[in-house]
């Protein structure tokens, strides 16, 4: 009798504390099974706030429902992060939902992800927005209804947002980018692949503004000039660049760009007017770059990957110089020779 | 360089010091200059401490083999529920991040996918809920069940 009190005893201290320790590293449906096995179980878990800050309906059906359902209970009141990227049945209706319902819960929400969110409009980003005070990532790709109207909504609410990502949202133009600019001057994170209706005007109210941004992705955005690139200089703690597709980009512009010397990424892939003049440049400036991407250039030739060599051939590790005619020597064995920590030989596809 | 590590069921083990640093906790404590008399790990029971000196051990000598180290570490795992338990906490103690993340990782397997009634098979728990407490909890919660 006393073994198997003991045994008890042992399980009620240990299991706890194992769940404790192992809950944090569940997926959200097994954790919530976790609360149906027992009354203390139940306990011990709800009364952990570390627990309950994430809310992942990515992928799911009837997400706007369940999110509904969800920041209803008490133990939600913190959360910080919602993930809704590619999720179902979530509509303008649902944020509205939240905004009159649990506002209190969304008090402390720093992220939250719409990302193939395609039915949420303006509407349902003032709702949402209007409700999250202290959101810093904001991400909400491949959303083509939204206007700057949603980032007039956001900048008015949100004042401390770091991270937007605003790829493939189509309808966005110049007016949001100097929203952007003039609201978030410790910006840090900025994603624009394919919103092509912006131009040099707008770009360059970013580059002036945000100094501090760290990541920037112009992907498939054909209409800048160096008029904007130029002005890349002025972002010294830049990181990583995507310049996927910059066909108006010329060495003279990329020299710009070599000024940002804390370069560790950067994606050049069908910069066409670009020679050995402006990666040369790079070469020279850049001389912490990891990765690097000259796809589909034919005016550089094995020049510039020798001045590469000789300033980044300890730090390069991704280089893709498929199609790049112009250049002789570049086997695979011929790369490692000029840069020997290559791990990736092929970027774009 | 050897240290002197003391289970809560008192018996000393003479470690090798880079065997026993491999727990951060113990790492500290070297290197705050306390290491020098036995460290008493009163959390840690003797049969359990052998088996994690083990992990660490071999975390030092088959440090650059890959392969022979996984092959470890999958068939050092394979224990009792019991043991696991133990082994997790004492992990977690002695902030051994490897050996901490793969009992996790077993524990979480072993939860994987099952409902609450499947999970309280696994653990050994009884269901001491009442109908309408269980019923109201589950209803609470519907949400995170569908398909």
């Amino acid at each position: 009798m006393e073994e198997a009190e003991a045994e008890v005893t042992w399980k009620r201290e240990t299991i706890p504390k194992v769940l404790k320790i192992v809950s944090t590293r569940l997926p959200q449906r097994d954790l919530i099974s976790l609360l149906l096995v027992s009354p203390w179980l139940h306990r011990t878990l709800v009364s952990h706030p570390s627990l309950w800050l994430v809310l992942d309906f990515s992928q799911m059906g009837n997400a706007g429902n369940r999110l509904v359902a969800a920041l209803s209970l008490p133990r939600y009141r913190h959360v910080k992060y919602i993930n809704l990227e590619f999720a179902h049945d979530i509509e303008d209706k649902h944020l509205e939902l939240l905004k009159s319902k649990c506002l209190d819960s969304l008090q402390n929400l720093e992220s939250l992800n719409l990302n193939g969110c395609q039915k949420i409009s303006d509407k349902g980003i003032e709702a949402i927005t209007s409700v999250c005070p202290i959101l810093k990532v904001f991400s909400i790709y491949w959303n083509v209804r939204i206007t700057d109207m949603s980032i007039e909504h956001l900048v008015k609410n949100c004042k401390h947002v770091t991270d937007l990502n605003l790829s493939g949202c189509k309808k966005i133009s110049d007016k949001s980018l100097q929203l952007v600019a003039e609201n978030y001057p410790k910006l840090e994170f900025l994603n624009l692949t394919r919103c092509i209706n912006l131009t040099d005007r707008g770009l360059q109210q970013i580059l002036f503004k945000c100094s501090f941004l760290q990541s920037l992705n112009i992907y498939a955005l054909s209409s800048f000039t160096d008029e904007a690139y130029r002005r890349m200089s002025l972002l010294t703690y830049l990181k990583f660049l995507d310049l996927c597709g910059a066909q108006n980009l010329s060495d003279d512009g990329l020299s710009c760009i070599a000024e940002c010397v804390n370069l560790v990424s950067l994606n050049l892939t069908w910069c066409v007017r670009v020679t050995d003049e402006g990666v040369i440049a790079i070469a020279q400036g850049c001389t912490s770059l990891e990765f690097l991407s000259l796809f589909g250039i034919v005016g550089v030739t094995d020049k510039c990957l020798e001045a590469l060599s000789s300033s980044c051939s300890n730090t390069i590790t991704t280089l893709d110089v498929n199609g790049c005619i112009g250049i002789k020597r570049r086997s695979r064995d011929e790369l490692l020779h000029l840069f020997p920590h290559i791990k990736c030989f092929k970027v774009h596809s | 360089m050897a240290l002197e590590l003391k289970s809560s069921d008192n018996k000393i083990f003479e470690v090798e010091e880079l065997v026993a640093v491999q727990s951060e906790t113990i790492k500290s404590l070297v290197e705050d200059g306390c290491a020098d008399n036995v460290i008493p790990l009163p959390n840690v029971d003797s049969k359990t401490l052998e088996l994690v000196l083990d992990w660490c051990k071999n975390h030092v000598d088959m440090k650059l083999d890959e392969e022979k180290l996984k092959e470890y570490e999958d068939k050092f795992i394979e224990v009792d529920q019991a043991v696991l338990y133990d082994l997790l906490l004492a992990a977690n103690y002695l902030n051994i991040k490897d050996l901490l993340n793969r009992a996790c990782q077993k524990v979480a397997d072993m939860l994987k996918g099952k409902t609450p009634e499947q999970i309280r098979e696994t653990l050994n728990i009884v269901n001491d809920f009442s109908p309408e407490e269980e019923e109201e909890i589950r209803k609470e919660n519907l949400w995170a069940f569908e398909e």
